[in-house]
């Protein structure tokens, strides 16, 4: 028996592999419910609810690959310890949020946070080879491309893109696991923190004067090739904060908000 | 071509200078735009790189080690003061008279304050002076992007006036010479992607012992003064102070003027280099003073706590051999009585007495506060 360490552990999403897989953290909790009844009083426990867990998932950017799908998701987290393969599997999850974060000093950095129905299954599954993925698609700060209209007179530090989905999960009697309803519209965060050199006024929208942009991000390698391309469509500025003092560079955190009621061509 | 055994001091020359010519984008730089160091005593350049490793579930090595942050350069130069000539080649200002803020030219982000460094490494046995740089054989290490980190003046009895330089670059190039020059060590600092480096290419003059007045200056045609007033708090008699006509001054040994310009590196996402080095502010000089105490002047702790802040202007003039004329002189204006501590044992020659005084760097246009050097 020994410990399991990272090198033993694997990530797969619908047959797909997660690569640049940091952590995994699963939290499961049931509703646990006493039952009593007139003539006898209390008389046992019954799950009182659907179990659900929480899978968040951290990862550095290092592939191209399609992130997760919204709804339905299965997936698999394999283990072994050298004598065999162990796997805690699940069929059915939906996307609650998925979250980039691009920093001046850090490959860019992947949160996914999943909702799990139903307990996890355990089994024994061997999974494939893993792939040589080479080392010329990892995301780095130096070579991202925005349009940002700021940007080519500022000093951007980091940016956050964050992506949250909202759903009505329906049960029916007679079936474990809900149907899913994403709720539109689905809500797109971004926040841009920035050294100022060259301050230029931001619009805000008012009443009569509202004020969109799209915000695209693309992920390249040193040569030029596109990694990945997120984006933010209408998005409009939301808050402006701004910090100087001694000894201290001004800087400004901005924050913007997109809505969108589709889900193709986001991330 | 004979193999090179080993590099000696007579074997290479530095030179600097801007990061770009008056040809501008392409970053030619001609002859007349580089500026030779003279009176160089030391020199030492180092490299670093911070990577990330980086590692993934299902693999126990890592898959590769990511350079995230620009790599770290360094430069650092000694060199004995002359004329002020390598003070004007390395960005300082300086004047024959009336001279402004030392560091106006670097507060102002003047081209004189972003330099390329140049160490030319000429044929084993051969002076570097008087050969030409744009020779095959030559050997360069260049350095571009470099902003001063620091400066300093360290006058002391019994060795020659030397000033200590040390430099944050953002690249730097080995490279065997050519006849047409070398290529400009600078990047790119404006665009973002991947760092693009100049075209244009660097031609050297053919380096001498220069024209410079004065081979070396040395500490006995050294002149302090510490303005009219004696210190707050009593001490020493101070060099230059009305005191010192009928008291004996302290016998200065050491004097050390240091100005500390650190940067910050200035990254952004995009860019793989500092697209700039911005000055941490405020910069404090600070001089420090070992003597020999001699007479003293009264004083107390308590009349430095409840009387005005008293601020004096210490001029300190390296004469040439044996002259009164001037070959250089730094002023220290607007600087307080940081510290002063003394001591004595059984043994010493005399009892001693450090004193530390600071004064903070005005503006460009400041002229009562900071270091102004005049030169020849």
């Amino acid at each position: 028996m020994r410990s399991i360490f990272y090198d033993d552990l694997r990530l797969f999403v619908e047959g797909e592999e997660v690569r640049g897989a940091q952590s995994v953290s699963v939290s499961t909790n049931s509703n646990i419910i006493p039952v009593s009844c007139m003539g006898a009083g209390f008389f046992g426990m019954e799950v009182g609810g659907a179990v659900e867990s929480t899978l968040s998932v951290k990862q550095l950017m290092v592939t191209g690959q399609n992130y997760f799908p919204f709804s339905n998701i299965t997936g698999y987290f394999s283990y072994n310890d050298d004598s065999q393969y162990s796997a805690l599997q699940w069929s059915k999850s939906r996307l609650d949020s998925v979250s980039f974060s691009v920093s001046t000093n850090s490959v860019v950095e992947i949160d996914t946070s999943l909702t799990v129905y139903n307990t996890f299954s355990t089994g024994s599954i061997i999974p494939p080879a893993q792939e040589d993925i080479g080392t010329n698609q990892i995301a780095r700060p130096a070579f991202i491309e925005t349009n940002i209209p700021f940007e080519d007179t500022n000093a951007v530090q980091s940016i956050t893109y964050t992506l949250n989905l909202n759903w009505k999960p329906t049960y029916f009697i007679g079936q474990s696991e809900p149907e899913l309803e994403l709720i539109f519209p689905i809500n797109i965060d971004v926040e841009i923190n920035t050294n100022i050199s060259d301050y230029e006024f931001e619009t805000f929208s008012e009443y009569c004067n509202i004020t969109k942009q799209d915000l695209t991000f693309i992920f390249k390698t040193c040569d030029g090739d596109t990694i990945k391309t997120i984006t933010a469509p209408d998005a409009m500025l939301v808050g402006i904060t701004s910090n100087g003092g001694v000894g201290d560079k001004l800087s400004a955190r901005l924050s913007y908000k997109s809505y969108v009621n589709y889900t193709g061509g986001l991330i | 071509m004979t193999q090179r055994k080993r590099t000696i001091f007579n074997n290479e020359d530095v030179f600097f200078s801007n990061v770009t010519g008056v040809a501008g984008a392409a970053g030619t730089i001609t002859p007349s735009e580089v500026s030779q160091m003279h009176r160089v005593q030391s020199t030492s350049y180092d490299m670093s790189v911070n990577r990330q490793d980086i590692q993934e579930f299902g693999k126990l090595a890592r898959l590769s080690s990511e350079i995230i942050e620009p790599p770290s350069v360094s430069f650092n130069m000694d060199y004995y003061l002359a004329d002020g000539h390598n003070e004007t080649g390395i960005g300082l200002n300086a004047a024959t008279s009336n001279p402004p803020n030392a560091i106006s030219g670097i507060l102002a982000n003047l081209p004189q304050a972003e330099k390329n460094i140049y160490v030319v490494t000429v044929s084993e046995g051969l002076d570097a002076h008087g050969v030409s740089p744009q020779l095959t054989a030559n050997q360069f290490f260049s350095f571009g992007n470099c902003f001063l980190t620091s400066y300093s003046v360290s006058l002391a009895v019994g060795e020659i006036p030397t000033a200590s330089t040390a430099w944050e670059c953002s690249n730097f190039r080995i490279e065997n010479g050519d006849t047409t020059g070398i290529v400009n060590p600078a990047i790119v600092t404006t665009g973002q992607g991947t760092p693009v480096s100049y075209t244009g290419l660097v031609t050297f003059p053919t380096p001498s012992t220069g024209t410079l007045s004065v081979a070396a200056l040395r500490p006995g045609d050294i002149t302090l003064d510490f303005g009219t007033t004696d210190l707050q708090v009593g001490g020493p008699v101070l060099p230059g102070t009305t005191s010192a006509d009928t008291l004996t001054a302290m016998h200065v040994q050491s004097l050390d003027i240091e100005i500390p310009l650190s940067r910050t590196p200035q990254n952004r996402i995009g860019s793989a280099f500092p697209f700039s080095r911005e000055l941490d502010v405020p910069i404090t000089v600070t001089m420090n003073v070992s003597a020999n105490l001699a007479d003293i002047r009264e004083g107390s702790l308590i009349d430095l706590i409840c009387q005005a802040e008293e601020t004096r202007d210490i001029t300190v003039t390296l004469n040439d051999p044996c002259t009164s004329n001037t070959n250089m002189k730094f002023e220290l204006k607007g600087a307080i009585l940081e510290s002063s501590s003394y001591s004595l044992a059984v043994g010493d020659n005399a009892k001693s007495v450090d004193l530390t005084f600071t004064a903070q760097l005005g503006g460009g246009n400041d002229q009562v506060r900071g270091l102004f050097i005049t030169k020849t």
